[in-house]
């Protein structure tokens, strides 16, 4: 399900952390859970020479974004979900991780 | 005026990524991190006739540069210094500006890739500006560009150092530069200005940023301790005499800390009697010149200041003679 390697020890708590994203909305039920918005962070963290095994509730600072990637971030989901994220929705917590921004867009998409 | 909507949402984007340790950001990853930014917010395919690579002799190497042509023919020059605080920023990085720069002027644009610190310190940047400089005054007719009507400019740091090279080119006789324009110049490395204070954080560039570039361009020492701030070279704006230097345009953004120190050099060059044409861009924000694919008011602003400039330097007259041109630049 994951397509990416794992770091050794890790895949319990990605699968953990998908289920739990999953089960408190139920729209990941219908939507490949994470897919776009983790293509849009995999593709940022390659591009930066970052290491791309990132958990669903990683800290995206913590693994090494800064405020100036944060533009790509936001630019690239609202061009692979073709949506134009509205200013209130653009806060530090809806992008700190993939879960956080799979269930903004969800919550956009609805 | 509010802030522009296009920049209030750059803004609130940065914001979103929280508070970063800038202490913690290498010169590399801040490079990278502006190319990167350059590439999602630059504005891209601004058409100009021609764009073509070269290096010029600097003071330790060639130097990489890059002419931007509008139109053909024996043409005014300016001379661009890119921003970055002497750490980051590139040809790239200030592309498209360059390229509306000579769209919309008329001009030819000479990008300079000038060595950064901490590889190179300060004051190899100024050292190799002003060597290109003087190496575009000497070989102007070469690249069939007037000699007469060569003008420097920048942003940000970059126009610190543009506008230390006229300073300095006063000083040393030559090369003689005709305009000096300057896109939010940092003029001063500790000034008490009402705008540093007031927009000192959210506003793009913050003092934690400002001091990180300079413990780089000037050492890891404390900066205060080893380098004098107040040295002119560093702190234009704390020169001992503003006379005789070319006359200036100087842009500044409404929204950025650097804006009263902008208008401070300003004032400074006309109680000298040097010509200064002012303009705040209201609704701006620091760097918005580079963000123009995002912010479209950016580019309107800066192809008027670009017009500005080419009206100045009689770019779309065959000849000027240099009375006449002083005249014409010199208007307020």
């Amino acid at each position: 399900m994951r397509p990416w390697p794992k770091k050794s020890g890790e895949a319990e708590n990605v699968s953990a952390a998908v289920s739990n994203s999953a089960a408190t909305d139920p729209k990941h039920a219908s939507t490949a859970p994470g897919d776009g918005v983790t293509a849009v962070v995999r593709r940022m963290l390659i591009e930066r020479s970052l290491d791309e095994s990132v958990t669903a509730d990683a800290d995206l600072r913590e693994i090494g974004l800064t405020s100036l990637d944060m533009v790509d971030l936001v630019l690239s989901v609202e061009c692979a979900f073709n949506l134009q994220i509205p200013e209130a929705k653009i806060t530090p917590a809806n992008f700190r991780s993939i879960a956080a921004i799979d269930a903004l867009v969800n919550g956009l998409r609805g | 005026m509010p802030l522009d909507p296009s920049a209030k949402r750059l803004l609130d984007i940065f914001a979103a990524g929280g508070m970063v340790d800038v202490a913690s950001i290498s010169p590399q990853q801040m490079r990278e991190g502006y190319r990167r930014l350059a590439r999602s917010v630059d504005i891209k395919h601004v058409a100009v006739e021609s764009v073509a690579n070269g290096f010029l002799p600097g003071p330790d190497g060639p130097l990489p540069y890059r002419l931007y042509r509008a139109r053909p023919g024996i043409v005014p020059a300016l001379v661009f210094f890119h921003g970055g605080g002497c750490v980051f920023g590139d040809l790239e990085t200030h592309d498209g500006m360059c390229r509306m720069l000579s769209a919309a002027s008329g001009c030819a644009v000479i990008a300079i890739d000038y060595r950064r610190a901490p590889e190179h310190r300060f004051p190899a940047a100024l050292d190799d500006c002003f060597a290109a400089t003087r190496w575009v005054a000497d070989h102007a007719r070469e690249h069939a560009l007037d000699p007469a009507r060569i003008a420097v400019g920048g942003d940000s740091s970059g126009a610190a150092l543009a506008a230390v090279i006229c300073q300095m080119a006063r000083a040393d006789h030559g090369p003689r530069i005709a305009l000096q324009v300057l896109f939010c110049p940092v003029m001063d490395m500790r000034p008490a200005t009402p705008s540093r204070r007031q927009l000192a954080e959210g506003f793009f560039l913050n003092q934690a940023t400002i001091d990180w570039m300079l413990q780089h361009c000037c050492g890891p020492v404390a900066c205060a301790t080893e380098i004098d701030l107040g040295d002119p070279r560093l702190s234009p704006l704390r020169a001992a005499d503003f006379s005789r230097l070319p006359p200036a345009h100087i842009h500044t953004a409404e929204f950025d800390p650097l804006r009263d120190e902008g208008e401070a050099y300003a004032q400074a060059l006309r109680r000298a009697g040097v010509g200064a044409r002012y303009t705040c861009h209201a609704g701006m924000i620091h760097h918005f010149y580079a963000m123009a694919g995002a912010i479209p008011a950016a580019r309107t602003a800066v192809e008027a200041a670009a017009a500005t400039m080419g009206q100045a330097l009689g770019a779309h007259t065959v000849a000027a003679t240099p009375d006449a041109l002083a005249n014409a630049a010199g208007l307020p």
